[in-house]
């Protein structure tokens, strides 16, 4: 059956690596979507998440975010920043039953004389003991220029992402 | 490299208390996408989810974590979860049959063939409240043993409903 979810690129961690890289927005779709299944962390971290110019990471200090972080156990939270190197909506995952799944709409990636936005969602079990916490929000990078990918990273440069399917799709006009 | 939102299912239960949506995951995908197209009943509840195991058999131990925000257009948000429940809440509300109370509703299900992982949920809904305004539900949810998921049942605390379901895959 034909449909109109387009898949572009995908990379699938089984062995420990410093960032994963989806590369291929192009000017085909005008939103982009990305999921993310199963992810998990070497260490207790976030796993936040920025842009790519011409396949290279942005990680100027220009990333706005909020969201509203559903939690099972407690209060839910406000999560916000401006002016940030990183888009950090997440929570951190490491652990036998911590798991990290996302799901990312990117919109206005291509044109060059617009910001880049996303909307975000997410649900995990977190913190090392398997806590529920999800994370329903949105980002823009205040950059105007064409962005063609998306990186996940370890913002403090010091824990691998240890598995997960990272897969970026177009969403067919 | 093509790829699709595929069409695996659709099931509708009219005046029923439970609606088993069963044979819906396998290892095809990883990830799928369920629409909640219609939901109305006689009686004010919310409906949930709860997971059928490989032998198709509904998992009502308490096993599932669950946490939703109730956005209310006229009225003040609201803040539910619970832990250690008996099914993951916050899928739909209806009242009466009126056609102009039911929900529409899309959530994602993840990793639920894969035995040695948790399944995991998260979604979003659309509820019309008679008398009141819209609300919109932003929900999560985990099944808390890691086993091999099957399909689905729209849960409630037992007064009849009608739905329809309707079932993807992310390919």
């Amino acid at each position: 059956m034909a449909g109109s979810l387009i898949k572009i690129n995908e990379e699938i961690v089984s062995s420990a690596v410093a960032s994963v890289t989806l590369t291929g927005i192009d000017g085909t779709y005008d939103v982009y979507m990305v999921t993310v299944m199963g992810a998990e962390m070497s260490s207790l971290v976030d796993i936040p998440f920025r842009f790519t110019v011409s396949g290279t990471a942005d990680s100027s200090s220009n990333y706005d975010y909020a969201s509203k972080r559903l939690v099972a156990s407690t209060s839910f939270a406000n999560i916000s920043a401006t002016n940030q190197a990183q888009m950090d909506m997440s929570v951190a995952v490491s652990g036998s039953n911590d798991l990290a799944m996302y799901m990312i709409y990117i919109y206005n990636a291509n044109n060059s004389s617009e910001y880049t936005f996303c909307t975000f969602e997410s649900v995990s079990t977190s913190d090392g003991i398997a806590k529920l916490q999800g994370d329903m929000g949105g980002g823009v990078l205040t950059v105007a220029q064409a962005t063609d990918g998306i990186q996940f990273f370890d913002n403090g440069g010091s824990a691998n992402i240890t598995s997960g399917t990272f897969t970026l799709y177009g969403l067919k006009k | 490299m093509a790829g699709n939102l595929e069409f695996i299912k659709s099931t509708t239960g009219s005046s029923v208390t439970s609606l088993d949506v069963t044979d819906c995951f396998s290892a095809d995908y990883d990830v799928y996408q369920f629409n909640l197209v219609q939901f109305d009943r006689a009686t004010a509840d919310f409906a949930g989810i709860r997971f059928l195991d490989s032998g198709g058999t509904v998992i009502t131990a308490n096993e599932y974590d669950w946490a939703h925000m109730n956005m209310r257009s006229y009225s003040t948000f609201a803040e539910r979860r619970a832990t250690n429940n008996s099914y993951i809440d916050g899928l739909a509300y209806s009242q009466t049959t009126s056609l102009d109370t039911t929900t529409g509703a899309v959530w994602n299900i993840f990793n639920p063939y894969e035995s040695s992982s948790y399944t995991f949920t998260k979604g979003q809904s659309s509820v019309m409240v008679d008398g009141y305004g819209v609300t919109a539900f932003k929900a999560i949810g985990v099944h808390k043993s890691a086993e091999q998921i099957t399909g689905f049942q729209i849960y409630t605390a037992g007064t009849s409903f009608n739905a329809t379901v309707k079932v993807y895959g992310v390919k």
